[in-house]
Order: C-alpha cells, then structure tokens, then sequence
C-alpha cells in the first residue's frame, strides 16, 4: 500500500511540476521529496523513483511522438545520431529517471540519518 | 552523512552537466536535460498531426474581432473590418509560424549572432556592422516614421507579432531557440527594417566598381570590352527593342573617362562577392493569346531556396482589399499576389546601386576629405557587438557624404574607399505605401500609382488585370548617371555619381505591347537606345531570351501551358554550345566513356531533367572550357580582386572568334586556340566524370546535389539530395540550393483563380507536418488551387480550423 501510495504520489507530483514549473531538473526535488517522506530505504526508493519519473517522461514523450508520427522525433534522432523514435524516448525517460533516482538516493539516505 | 553528501554532489553535479550546453563532436549540443524532457523540450514541439480545435483569443489589440480561416495547406484567410487589425492577426500568424525565422534572419542582418552563439560568429557580425546593414535599416525606420498613418499599421503589424511573444512560456519557444538557447525578444519596426534591409543586400548589392577597375588596368580598355560588353547582341531585353523613348536624358555622355590609372591593385572583397543564380522570371500574356480570352499572370521569383521557407502564404481580407499571395515573415501585406481585379509578381532588376569612390584625404589621419571643392569632416559612428559569454566589441565605422569608409588592401598598404549604397539611403518615401496600394489596385492606373512609393531593391514588376491590360514596370529609385559612372571606382572628389533619380514616368515600361505579353528574366532592362545609362554585372542571358521565344510562339495559352513553361529546363547555352563542342572536339578513336559522352551529348536535347547524365556530361566539359579560357583572369586572381565574364561571352567567343588571343594559355609554349582549350577540357573532363562516376553517378541529381537547407544549416531538418531536374540558366532555374521560390499562375477571369506552390510549407516548425510539405509537389511540378474566396463563407469545404481574434 505504501508502495502504491508512493509510485502514485511521485507520478502525480512529477507530472503536474512538470506541466506548470519550467525547469525540468525540478523531478531530482521530487525525487529526494518524495524518499524523505517515505521510509522505504535508499535502494527501493531510489529504483522506484528511475522506474516512475522514467516512465511518465518516457510516456509522455511516446505519447506526443504517437500524435506527431514521430515526425519530430526522426529528424531530432538523426540529429542524435540516427536514433530512433522508441530509442529516443526511452533516453528521455532514462534521463528523467535518473537525475530523479539519485534525488531519491539523497533523499533516502538523508531519511535514513534523521531516523538513526 | 557521508552517503548523503555524496548522493546530493552526484544529484546537483548531474543537474548542473545536463542543464548546460555540451560540445559533441565539435558542435554545440543543447542542454540535453531540458532538451529531452517532454514537459520542456522539443518534444513539446512535436504537434499533432490532427487539426486543432476551433479557438478564440481574447484580449487582443483590435477595434474589431478578425477571423482567421485556415485551410488544408494551413494557407490563412484572415478576415476583419480594419486593415490595421487584419495586420495585428498577420503579424501574430507569422510570429506563431515563424517566429525563429523572423529573429534569426533579422539578427543575422543586424550583425547580433554572437549575442546568442558567442564569438565564433563574430566575424559575420562585423561585416554586417562594416556593411552598414543596421545603419541602413535604422535610416529606413526614421524614414518610415516619418509617415505617420503607414508607419501606425507597421507598428501594429509588430504589435501583433508581441502579442503571441509575450505569451509564450520558454516550453512553447520555437525548436531552434531550444537547440540554440535564447529566448525571442520584442519585435520591433527596426526588426521590420532589417529583415527589408536583407532583402535589398540579396537582390541589389551587386558591385563590380572594384573588380572591373582592377581587370581595366590590368587588360587594358580593348580586352577589358572585349571580355566584359555592355551589351549582348542576342540578348531580348525586357522592354522590346522596338519601344520608342520620347524623352531624352541630360545626364549621358561617352566622354567620360573612367578615373583607374592611379588605384593600384586592390585585393579581397569587404562583401562576398555578390551570390549568381538568384535571379527569377515573370511574365503575362493578353487575352489575345490565351484560350479564355483573358490575361494569365505567372510569378517565379527564384531564390535561395530554404527552410523555412522565405514565402508565407495568406489572403488578407478588409474594407477595400481582398488579396491572396505570399507575404515575407517580417512586414505586412502581400508581396506577390493578386486581389479581385489585378494580379502582380516581381522580379530582380540588378541595376548597379552599390558605387566606390576613391577619397581625396586631407589629413594622414584620414578625418578630414576634400568634396566638391570644400573641406569635410569624417563623422563616426560606434557599433556595439555583445558577446555571449565574452567581452563587448566596439567597432567604429567613418562616415563620409559618400557613404561609409571601407578598407581595401592594395599594393602594400591599405587603400580606404568609401561606398554608397542606396540602401543605406533614408527613405523618403514609406516604402510599405507601394505594397498597400498594391494589394487594394483595381486597374493599372493604381498600380502604377502605387508602384511609385518603390524605392528598393528595384523589381521589374508584371502586371495583368482584369479588365484585360498587362504591363511591366522596371521599378525602383533607379540613379541618374553618367556613361559608365558606378562601373569604376570613381574620384570621390568631385561629388557622387548620381544625379537623382529617373524620373518614374521616364522608367522602362510597357503596356499592352502588340507583341501580346511582357516578361522579365533578370536581362537588360532595354535595349542600348534607352536615353539613361545603367550598368550591372548581373544580367541574364539566357532565360529571358528562351521565355520570349516561347511565349512568342505560344497561342490558345491555358494555365497548363505556363506551369509547363515554369518547369521547363531547357538551356539555351547548351544548345548554342555543345554543337560546337562536338565539332571542335576529335571524334577518332573514341571508346569508354568518351563514346558515351559524345554519343549522350549528340543525342542531348538540352534539357537538364534529373535522371539525365547529358548534362553532368556538358556541365563538367563546359566548366573546363571555361576555366581554361580564362587563365588569365585566374592567374591574377590570387592578388587582386577580379571578376569572371558572363559564359555569353565564351558562348560568342566560340561562335565568332576561335584563335581569339584569350584561348591561348599563358603557362604554355604553344599558342592554344579554341579546338585545343575543347580538346583538352574534354579530356580533363573524362577525368572528372571517372572520379565522379565511381564516387556518386553521373546523373545529374547525383552530379549536382540539390538540397534545400535549414537557415541554420542543420542537415537533419533539411531536405538533402532531392531529385529534381533544373539548371541556373533554364527556367526552372534550380541549380543546387537556389531556386524557384513561389510559383504562381493566375487566370484573370470573371473570378480570378490561380495555382500555386512553394518548396516548403507553411510551418516554420520542424515538428509539424507542414514544415515541408509541398516540396515533393514542387518537384514535380504539380500545383494546388488557391482557395482566394469572397468571403468566408466560400472556404466551408476548406477548412481545417479557426481561430477568432478579440
């Protein structure tokens, strides 16, 4: 339940920061907000945060290219080198995910020592 | 605590390396964190490539709600009461389509492209500051504002454009400010004034006063004529030959000595030499010789051919004007179009308006000159360059009564020359009057009305209406001078080389000649009998003369005709040439490759189509000729600055004067003439076409690429390698990169209708379907109806979507 609680609370928080805030390293916050307030220890935090905010960038970014037919997301590609599209979202979320991740890793331990 | 430290370094370090720009392979690469996030970066400029919804924006700056209709190409068709507020919606349509376009080509002609990509474009910078670009276009805005009620509807038209600035959130900016990383800033009309002033440094900086100065001294006056005429015999100038001049001019004298003898050799350009291929056609015919009885108008200006593309589609709908045709994102109103009456289309007229003169110092200090008998004093004017990330540059420019002062490297030491252009000129006219008048003409009395607030750069403008007339105007400021004045560098001494300027009633025009049609293609202006003087380096010798052959031969036209004719790629250099080729060059014992070569060439019927190794073939042997014929001029190349003659010039050369003394090779014993320079380019020519053949293919979209690049040169999102046929010197004139740029056929019927198309699309941003969307059409010369309607109602079976303006 907590687990839940967590994934739905860093989902919902990721998402709406990212809608209305512009500075897209906001999610590393997020990530250490989130690991603060729950006690789930540093590695399942930190794993579940790469695994959330990773997701809801790669699914926002895949669900624009849907909606694109990744015109955008070709040519952005070959810019990159000739990724493509799927390859190219799933960076994006991996980016997202772990400058999250190690917010959690901070945010987590920094729970861990409150506690001790 | 350790732990937690370190987790938070790692967590701030990752932030900090993703939030700031990384070189990759030498290139600047965006901040790859905001750059991917899809809340932030360019995902967030991927559009849906389904319509949007109908919407509405409130509080705008408009005395009446304006509607804008957009159809399936997303072509606008904005309708309100009040011209002024359809020009707040325009401005607002081209920033929210273009934006990045309108910032980039202004601050590039305003020399403030270190400001966003530091000092590496500092050099572009300080030529454009040495060029006088923001001076001239900060006279233009003085001279504008001057214009009270024409200059309310050019701050307006920004007005519009900040209103969709301010209302963007750095998510929202366009791609390229992302990629970049900068931010769009206000528009203003000083912005509207560069972006004019970068289409006069297109169209009418062309000099040779430098050049010809250095080739006169160096051949003398005989080889110097004789390499460079005035005039082309075969040439079909814009005004028929047999128009008769009922005015004279005071101002033409042949006794005027160019003064050269003491310059000395002058070596490398202030500006690049001026860019050849840009050139365009226009032309109408009467209702004499088309099967409906009424006059066609075409419109082809060629260009560099880019993306975004230079044109922006729209129709502009208000009291008293209704018109349809391509606007320049940066100012209001059509530039080329047509309305319910009248059609019209522009292209280059080239006179020379950019003129160097020798000063006569008075001080070693170079402050003081001498001018008209009397003593100057130099004023300055200091240019300001920021630096992204660096120090600010100061640069001064000295400005005399003969324009801006500019170095020039002679034998030794540096010779200063001041150069006036026209463009730097303030004005005195509102300039954006002509394309207002324009856009509301009902017959050809108004458009010729209009046509005189023109001031730059000078178009010969076509017109056709409906009521059955049809006429060219070459149209501009065009200076009065003296024979051969602005063809050297001239005395500056003595005064300027202009006198005025021509009178509009005495500028080169027809209406309705008995011929049945008016063209332009870049050529004279007139034949040598017109009482003014003008010279240019620029003119065209070949599409002019194969539209007037055609159209004079042409009857019952119908639109399909003229689209035929826009894509038609015959070259009449080819056809002059290769014969003589062929039979200058020894056929004996050919195999290989030579075999097909000469066999190809035979055979050729002189149209450049794609798939065609003809000519690859001509154009490698044709370019050999050509440099081995003038090694001469190369041979001083290196240490003066110099000119090339038209290809005309070898074309007559070939024709009429084969042991003609420039054939002959200086570095050889032997004396060449022109069967060797054939013989032997031919030979080096197979050499070329082996290499060529086992590296790309010898067709001719393989041996000349042809792309249409991105304006910031970005090869993923420009279209590389496309197969398209087309030369410079045919009418489909495109040669690699520049091009035909809008191509537009208008019936003028009881209902006016037109074709039209633009390789690009209407969409700036790369992340939308329309960003290029027309390109495959115009490659293969299809075309789609205008949808130029009445009122709105007209576009229901049209309309992609709507927004409402409040």
């Amino acid at each position: 339940m907590k687990t839940l609680l967590y994934i739905a609370l860093l989902a919902i928080l990721t998402f709406c920061t990212g809608y209305f805030l512009a500075q897209w390293w906001i999610v590393a916050f997020i990530g250490f907000v989130v690991a603060l307030l729950f006690k789930q220890g540093i590695l399942k935090s930190g794993l579940l945060t790469l695994l959330v905010v990773g997701l809801v960038w790669f699914g926002l970014a895949y669900s624009i290219d849907l909606a694109n037919e990744s015109i955008l997301s070709t040519r952005i590609g070959n810019l990159f080198g000739g990724l493509g599209p799927i390859t190219l979202a799933a960076v994006s979320g991996l980016i997202g995910g772990v400058v999250a991740m190690f917010g959690a890793f901070t945010g987590a331990s920094l729970q861990s020592m409150i506690n001790k | 605590m350790i732990r937690t430290l370190l987790f938070a370094t790692i967590t701030f370090g990752l932030c900090y390396f993703l939030n700031t720009s990384q070189k990759i392979g030498g290139t600047s690469a965006p901040p790859l964190g905001s750059f991917l996030s899809p809340f932030h970066g360019f995902w967030q400029n991927a559009e849906d490539v389904k319509a949007p919804q109908n919407m509405t924006l409130d509080s705008m700056d408009l005395n009446s709600p304006v509607e804008v209709i957009y159809d399936e190409r997303l072509v606008p068709h904005i309708f309100g009461d009040d011209l002024s507020d359809v020009f707040y919606v325009q401005g607002y349509l081209h920033a929210k389509h273009r934006l990045w376009q309108m910032d980039i080509a202004t601050r590039s002609a305003a020399g403030r492209l270190s400001e966003v990509m530091g000092d590496g474009v500092l050099e572009n910078d300080l030529r454009q500051r040495r060029q006088g670009m923001l001076y001239a276009a900060e006279n233009a805005k003085r001279g504008w504002s001057k214009f009270g009620s024409d200059y309310k509807l050019l701050l307006k038209y920004a007005d519009g454009v900040n209103a969709y600035i301010n209302n963007l959130e750095p998510k929202d900016y366009p791609l390229e400010f992302k990629l970049i990383g900068y931010a769009p800033e206000e528009w203003t009309t000083l912005h509207s004034a560069l972006f004019m002033k970068n289409m006069a440094m297109t169209l009418c900086s062309g000099y040779g006063d430098v050049q010809n100065t250095n080739l006169l001294n160096h051949f003398g006056q005989e080889a110097f004529d004789y390499l460079f005429p005035e005039e082309n015999p075969k040439q079909s100038p814009i005004i028929p030959k047999d128009v008769e001049w009922n005015f004279e001019s005071s101002s033409t004298s042949s006794e005027n000595e160019p003064n050269v003898q003491d310059l000395g050799y002058l070596k490398g350009g202030m500006v690049s030499d001026f860019q050849k291929g840009i050139g365009s056609n226009n032309w109408a015919v009467s209702g004499d010789k088309t099967k409906s009885g009424n006059p066609i108008l075409c419109g082809d200006p060629h260009l560099n051919l880019s993306l975004p593309s230079i044109w922006y589609e729209v129709q502009l709908h208000a009291e008293g004007v209704n018109t349809y045709g391509v606007s320049l994102p940066g100012m209001p109103g059509v530039i080329i179009g047509f309305n319910e009456d009248i059609a019209w289309t522009e292209t280059n007229v080239g006179h020379d308006v950019w003129d160097f003169y020798k000063m006569d110092w008075v001080d070693e200090a170079k402050t003081k000159y001498r001018y008209k008998g009397e003593v100057k004093d130099v004023t300055y004017r200091i240019e300001e360059i920021k630096i992204k990330g660096g120090k600010t540059v100061y640069d001064t420019l000295k400005l005399t009564e003969l324009g801006i002062i500019t170095k020039y490297q002679s034998r030794g030491d540096y010779e200063d020359l001041a150069f006036d252009w026209l463009a730097h000129h303030e004005p005195d006219k509102s300039e954006l009057r002509a394309f207002l008048d324009i856009n509301k003409a009902k017959n050809h009395d108004d458009f010729e009305k209009a046509l005189e607030h023109y001031i730059a750069p000078a178009q010969n403008f076509a017109f056709a209406s409906r009521d059955g007339d049809i006429a060219i105007h070459v149209n501009g400021s065009l200076p009065i001078k003296e024979d051969q004045a602005g063809r050297f560098v001239s005395d500056g001494s003595e005064g300027g080389n202009w006198n005025g300027f021509i009178p509009r009633s005495q500028i080169p025009k027809v209406f309705n000649p008995e011929r049945g049609f008016i063209s332009s293609a870049n050529q004279h202006s007139t034949g040598q009998d017109y009482p003014y003087y003008y010279n240019s380096d620029y003119f065209e010798n070949y599409r002019g003369r194969i539209l007037n052959d055609k159209l004079a031969t042409l009857n019952d036209i119908t639109p399909d005709h003229m689209m035929a004719l826009h894509n038609d790629a015959t070259s009449y250099k080819a056809k002059e040439v290769v014969p003589i080729l062929l039979e200058l060059v020894d056929k004996s014992d050919l195999n290989g490759l030579g075999k097909e070569v000469v066999e190809a060439l035979s055979k050729w019927d002189f149209v450049y189509d794609a798939e065609k190794k003809a000519c690859s073939y001509f154009d490698s042997w044709w370019s050999k000729v050509y440099n081995n014929t003038f090694d001469e001029i190369t041979a001083i190349g290196d240490e003066m600055h110099v000119r090339y003659p038209a290809s005309s010039v070898l074309v007559q050369m070939l024709e009429s004067d084969q042991n003609g003394k420039f054939f002959d090779i200086d570095s050889t014993d032997n004396v060449e003439n022109a069967q060797l320079i054939v013989q032997q380019s031919f030979d080096q020519a197979l050499e070329q076409l082996e290499q060529r053949a086992e590296k790309s293919g010898l067709e001719w979209y393989n041996y000349r690429k042809k792309s249409i690049n991105h304006l910031a040169r970005i090869d993923a999102l420009s279209r590389k390698n496309i197969k398209a046929p087309g030369h410079g010197d045919a009418l489909n004139a495109y040669g690699s990169t520049a091009g035909p740029s809008w191509r537009m056929v208008v019936s003028m019927d009881e209902r006016v209708t037109a074709k039209v198309v633009y390789p690009g699309g209407q969409e700036g941003n790369p992340g939308s379907k329309y960003y290029d969307d027309m390109i495959n059409n115009w490659v293969a010369g299809k075309y789609y109806d205008a949808h130029f309607a009445k009122n709105k109602d007209e576009l229901d079976q049209h309309e992609l979507y709507k927004i409402t303006f409040k």
